[in-house]
């Protein structure tokens, strides 16, 4: 399939005409064309170099398509995480074909970038828009959505896999995470049904919920039952003080808990209140941290491996 | 003593009020029966886990900060210096923030060694450019401040250049900078840094005949037998300890080591002893209610007890620098 997209694309060159795709995305001799939240956005027909800009769910889409990364940003020691990258392996294989760091997470280096001389540059809209203008004269940019914004990574996938020719193994990503979904869905039935569970972070000042985060969007695409603290949250996020954290997650029979560094951790599992936490006494908790708050399919499918194993322990 | 009493009584106040009001509401005699070891085991863990160790920490850091900003206005002569004045809290933070980016620290118990090896190395640092820049061998009080002055600009940029380059470590150093008793948990840290403060406030208690004499001057301090360079570093060391301990309980507060020794020499006068007692009590009073009043203005959320006590602080020192200039000379 991805040969006869090819095929079809190389003769739309020779041929020098234009056409429109079932997905809305047009293919000229300049490239491809697909609508952004940025308007309009021509890509070349042919991609060398990518560079992304957040690190998360930009860089998951990235891997997962298998497009050629050549720059992405990294985080630095001072955010203490400890935890492997769900898209470590990704990454390592992308590094060894030359994808290299080029500035802290949230720092971004607009030289490093044009150093790097990308043909596509993908980023979260929020970080896009201030320096749009610096970006597009660098290449074209593809923006990509957040949990804040209601933009789901399919979306972003396709979008993504428009721009640059590979709708087919965006689809076989999406596919896949489906049935991963609907096995688990099947195994965990009757956990599912009735053990009220938090996706929550923790640190020192407290907790948190947020209800368009990753985790919790996977938990409701299994049909979870959320816990009271998730419905204080509505659709927004709640905070609650470290003297709440009993009352907050009272009724949870199991936790996801994001915790960066191991500090972090460790202080959760020393913490009196928390330790006093139905599901902390009953094990039914995995850690994991903020590097799964956002994500692609490869992040997305860890996430749903991790409430696989939280169900096995309820 | 007749003005300690009251003291005392404000302190032992702010102190029921600490372990009383937090973000769960309990009602006293829960909380008492958390106290003599009974009642519920969530109410045992909040009232013993979290607000009795916020209240020791911040008892510690209100006295210890207090108590500093006296023996630094004693040595300096000069009643608007506050442990900030000689290097030592740049020298902490530079400390925490090297700590954070580097090591990946993100815990008050983490920050403690840096903490204190920041304050020392800041204060040796003005201590020995404070000597080199002076003719005499002992550094005088203007040279010290001068030398104080430069440093903490120097170190100051350090820190800017540092949390400039990484936002990360800025989120986690504004919890620090701010000041906030919110993250303790169980006594760890205090334990850790309860020892500095109290070798801190001996110091300090000791010094104080020797404060009230390098208030007359090197030339009259020297007459009566007191070797001034000697003084001085004993009065950089007892900041030390005192500021080293108490940002390691409660981050950097502001205004306690200003405000509370110049309200108190309003009662007590000049004479260090009682004003060192007054101050020590008075300053961990003032913190105290501070986060108490922080746990109450945005309840059930906090505002961090270094935000209350700029905002108290800041109008309270401007009215006691009115007064103090309106008095007759």
């Amino acid at each position: 399939m991805r040969r006869s997209v090819a095929v079809l694309a190389s003769l739309s060159l020779l041929t020098g005409c234009s056409a429109t795709n079932e997905t809305g995305t047009a293919e000229t001799t300049a490239g491809r064309t697909v609508a952004t939240a940025l308007g309009d956005v021509t890509v070349p027909g042919a991609i060398d170099s990518v560079v992304v800009l957040e690190g998360r769910r930009d860089l998951d889409i990235v891997l997962s398509l298998g497009l050629p990364l050549t720059g992405y940003p990294y985080e630095g020691p001072e955010t203490g995480i400890a935890l492997e990258l769900p898209i470590a392996a990704a990454l390592t294989a992308a590094k060894a074909q030359g994808a290299r760091r080029l500035f802290l997470a949230d720092e971004i280096n607009i030289e490093a970038i044009a150093a790097a001389t990308p043909d596509l540059i993908v980023g979260r809209l929020e970080d896009v828009e201030p320096i749009k203008a610096q970006l597009q004269a660098i290449a074209p940019v593809i923006p990509v959505g957040t949990h804040d914004d209601g933009q789901t990574w399919q979306q972003d996938l396709r979008l993504v896999a428009d721009a640059t020719g590979t709708q087919t193994r965006a689809e076989e990503l999406i596919s896949a995470f489906d049935t991963r979904r609907d096995e688990i869905a099947r195994t965990y039935a009757t956990q599912i049904a009735a053990t009220p569970v938090a996706a929550l972070g923790y640190d020192l000042e407290g907790t948190e919920v947020e209800s368009g985060r990753l985790q919790t969007v996977i938990l409701e695409n299994l049909g979870a039952t959320l816990s009271a603290a998730h419905r204080t949250a509505g659709d927004d996020a709640a905070e609650f003080s470290p003297e709440q954290t009993l009352e907050a997650y009272r009724d949870a029979g199991a936790l996801l808990v994001m915790a960066d560094t191991d500090d972090e951790w460790a202080a959760a599992q020393k913490d009196a209140l928390f330790a006093q936490l139905p599901a902390m006494r009953a094990n039914a908790v995995i850690r994991t941290d903020k590097m799964t708050h956002e994500g692609g399919p490869i992040t997305a499918t860890h996430v749903l491996d991790l409430v696989a194993q939280l169900y096995d322990r309820v | 003593m007749r003005r300690l009493v009251p003291g005392v009584l404000v302190l032992a106040v702010a102190a029921v009020l600490s372990v009383l009001i937090g973000s769960r509401t309990l009602s006293p005699a829960t909380v008492l029966d958390a106290l003599t070891g009974g009642g519920d085991a969530e109410a045992v863990a909040v009232v013993l886990e979290y607000r009795l160790p916020r209240t020791v920490a911040g008892l510690l850091g209100g006295a210890a900060l207090a108590v500093a900003g006296v023996v630094m206005q004693g040595h300096t002569r000069n009643r608007l210096a506050d442990p900030g004045l000689l290097g030592v809290s740049a020298g902490s933070a530079v400390a925490v923030v090297l700590a954070i980016t580097v090591f990946g620290v993100a815990t008050p118990a983490g920050f403690l060694p840096f903490a204190f090896t920041g304050a020392a190395a800041g204060c040796v640092l003005v201590t020995v450019v404070g000597m080199a820049a002076s003719r005499r061998r002992d550094a005088s009080p203007a040279t010290l401040v001068l030398a104080g002055a430069a440093v903490s600009a120097l170190l100051g940029a350090a820190t800017g250049v540092l949390l400039l380059l990484d936002s990360a470590a800025l989120s986690t150093y504004r919890f620090w900078t701010v000041g906030s008793l919110a993250a303790l948990r169980g006594y760890d840290t205090v334990a850790v840094a309860a020892p500095f403060v109290l070798a801190g406030l001996i110091l300090a208690a000791g010094h104080a005949r020797a404060l009230d004499v390098v208030g007359l001057g090197d030339d009259v301090s020297r007459g009566l037998g007191r070797h001034p360079l000697r003084t001085r570093l004993t009065g950089l060391c007892t900041v030390t300890l005192l500021v080293g301990g108490a940002v390691a309980c409660c981050g950097s507060l502001a205004f306690v080591g200003l405000v509370v020794p110049n309200a108190v020499r309003l009662v007590t006068g000049g004479t260090h002893l009682p004003l060192l007692g007054l101050s020590a009590v008075l300053g961990a009073a003032l913190t105290l209610f501070a986060d108490v009043t922080g746990r109450l203005l945005v309840h059930p959320a906090e505002l961090p007890v270094g935000v209350v006590l700029s905002l108290i602080g800041g109008p309270v020192f401007i009215a006691l620098v009115i007064r103090t200039n309106r008095r007759p000379a």
